[in-house]
């Protein structure tokens, strides 16, 4: 399943990157290169062969790991991919953990509720969290608990200054597992002030959608028959929904939610933008502005792995949320 | 009347709709004795799975909202309890068991989880003792292999098989009430009779007095005492099982079994009821009847006929059922 998705992907993104009519050569060359000099760049780069022979060099070094030097920073980019993932793993992961501690609860709540003011309350937000676009969000977050406030950092990671009197010794490359570990807590305190805004602003959106999610399928759930069955068994309301009910509501919940999380860690784009974040969509963004071919392939290629690797995941939650589904 | 169980007087349950407000019960009245079968008959849509609902206050609100004299069961009013007494009374005083055994089980829990669930609750016991009991009751109910059974899912047992587990699971805490809605139609024919059979020796032994919901008039004569048929949320005639196959008074009652084919007589075409179930939202005047019946008279367009005793135990709701023998 992995091997033919990532050989499609790799060809489709390696042709488009090289049919875009402009060359790297000219954006590292600068606008006064004379056109000698670029071909020379080509030639270093390898541009000038015929586009199959390139992709064929280039499928040759992925196999043993060599994903190229990227143009733009200069460093292999598997060192670069190794650097700015984890950032987007950690943003992403708590985002999500938080979305699903509350956002779960909030649709069930929500569903047994129904047509009552709280009800109303939970979708009202929900709504206003999908209406909402995520970077003027995080535009208000940041002037009113940034600017206004001076509450909490307006982006980056960590405080760099802090990091030069407390180094971070790099483990997992999770700040806040990291430094929690090596009882480093003014770094701690540092990364934990700096991931609140963008795990805010991702939480909100998450929530949104999950939190809907949860309540449809809920209440899909809640009108089988053998929830009233188990309503004229006598069963209490509190084990009717969160065991009996929820239990089956999960399964959509958890397909949904397990492909944002996919899509989400290919880079949340928007997010590590607006408070600079160094994760991947960071990196993609900076690379697809230079036209660093290497790098975009790499991130391409590993946004693939993962998206792949997450939805197998799902498959087997499923088997676990629901017994009727059995693999081979 | 010391063995008296349940008396329903003047049952009204109607559904708030956006098109109009749906009057699926019209004034139902029903009593029940201890240890009884009643069988409660009618077409598809006629409230008699409404009046179970009601009896059991299982019916949503909103849409729905439940209106009686009085729901009397065992000494208590339920339409008087609040909902936590409520639900201590469904499924240990008063069980149900649905049509569907396929949907009306969770499809991921264990059956044997499931029924052990309920002896839980309702017998305030151990899980573990909950799970011996249940297997003890799956045994009665004539599951081969019941501690293996009991850790299937339902997508893994047969209908009758489920079927089987339900009635486990709905006699486990010897309910003095079973509510039965049409617990064998999505089965086998063979599947069928084997489950009545169970079902029949079952109350017997326990005691337990039934509400048999059904369309089929050949379950109701093998297995009820007494039988109330109903039509467009009325019963229209009530009175022990055997007078009512002999000596049918009701015009409806009277198509019904009609309708019936002989197993001794050779007919080409069987007799219908013309015309079509009336819509609840907006219901024929006096009696419900009246625009499908052939001896409907002046009286039944406009008053709604009471029940009328025509002999011991019998009732009948009709102004003309002495007419046209």
């Amino acid at each position: 399943m992995l091997v033919p998705v990532l050989l499609g992907v790799s060809v489709v993104m390696f042709f488009i990157t090289h049919v875009v009519p402009s060359s790297p050569a000219r954006l590292i060359g600068g606008p006064h290169a004379t056109e000698e000099t670029i071909r020379q760049i080509e030639s270093e780069l390898g541009l000038d062969r015929p586009l199959h022979l390139q992709y064929g060099i280039y499928i040759r070094k992925v196999l043993s790991g060599d994903f190229g030097i990227s143009i733009h920073s200069r460093n292999p980019v598997i060192e670069d991919l190794k650097n700015y993932f984890p950032a987007t793993f950690e943003l992403t992961s708590l985002a999500m953990l938080i979305t699903l501690i509350i956002g779960i609860p909030l649709g069930v709540f929500s569903a047994t509720h129904k047509d009552r003011a709280a009800d109303h309350a939970t979708r009202l937000f929900s709504l206003s969290g999908v209406a909402m676009p995520l970077f003027w969000l995080g535009l208000l977050l940041q002037l009113l608990l940034s600017s206004y406030f001076k509450l909490l950092p307006v982006g980056g990671r960590i405080d760099p200054l802090v990091t030069l009197l407390h180094p971070i010794r790099h483990m997992s490359g999770l700040y806040l597992i990291d430094t929690l570990i090596t009882g480093n807590w003014p770094a701690f305190k540092s990364a934990v002030l700096h991931i609140i805004l963008p795990t805010t602003t991702l939480v909100y959106f998450l929530l949104a959608t999950l939190t809907r999610m949860s309540r449809s399928s809920m209440l899909e759930i809640l009108r089988q028959d053998y929830i009233r069955n188990a309503m004229a068994d006598g069963l209490p309301e509190k084990t009717i929904f969160y065991r009996y009910a929820l239990r089956n509501a999960l399964i959509p919940t958890v397909t949904i939610a397990g492909l944002t999380y996919g899509l989400l860690l290919g880079g949340d784009f928007l997010v590590e933008i607006i408070y600079s974040w160094p994760g991947l969509g960071f990196y993609a963004v900076g690379s697809m502005a230079s036209l660093d071919f290497p790098a975009i392939m790499g991130v391409t290629m590993l946004v693939a792995v993962i998206f792949v690797t997450v939805n197998l995941i799902v498959d087997i939650l499923y088997a676990v949320l629901d017994p009727r589904i059995r693999y081979g | 009347m010391g063995d008296l169980l349940l008396r329903v007087k003047d049952l009204y349950t109607h559904f708030y709709t956006f098109e109009g407000t749906v009057k699926a019960l019209d004034g139902i009245s029903l009593e029940l004795k201890r240890a009884e079968t009643l069988g409660l008959v009618g077409e598809t849509g006629c409230g008699k799975s409404v009046t179970a609902l009601s009896i059991l206050g299982l019916i949503p609100c909103p849409p729905g909202k439940v209106e009686a004299a009085e729901i009397w069961f065992d000494g208590v009013d339920l339409l008087k309890l609040d909902k936590e007494e409520m639900r201590a009374i469904r499924g240990k005083k008063i069980a149900m068991i649905f049509q569907e055994p396929a949907t009306a089980l969770n499809p991921v829990f264990p059956v044997g989880e499931q029924t052990a669930e309920i002896i839980r609750i309702h017998k305030q016991v151990s899980k573990r003792e909950g799970m011996q009991k249940a297997v003890e009751m799956f045994h009665l109910v004539g599951i081969p292999d019941p501690d293996r059974v009991s850790k299937k899912y339902p997508h893994e047992l047969s209908g009758g098989m489920n079927q089987r587990v339900m009635i486990a699971a709905k006699l486990s805490s010897n309910p003095a009430l079973l509510v039965a809605d049409e617990p064998t139609t999505a089965l086998d024919v063979t599947v069928q009779a084997q489950i009545l059979q169970l079902m029949k020796g079952l109350v017997q032994r326990f005691r337990t007095a039934v509400i048999f919901i059904t369309h089929d008039l050949g379950v109701v004569a093998e297995i009820c005492d007494r039988v109330a048929v109903m039509y467009a949320g009325v019963i229209v005639e009530s009175s022990k099982t055997r007078v009512l196959f002999e000596n049918p008074r009701h015009p409806y009652t009277r198509s019904l079994l009609q309708a019936i084919p002989k197993l001794v007589e050779r007919i080409d075409r069987l007799p219908v009821i013309s015309g079509t179930v009336p819509s609840l939202i907006n219901p024929p005047s006096g009696c419900r009847f009246h625009p499908r019946c052939s001896l409907a008279d002046s009286p039944c367009k406009v008053e709604k006929p009471s029940p009328t005793s025509v002999e011991a135990e019998h009732w009948v709701s009709c102004f003309r059922y002495d007419q046209g023998d």
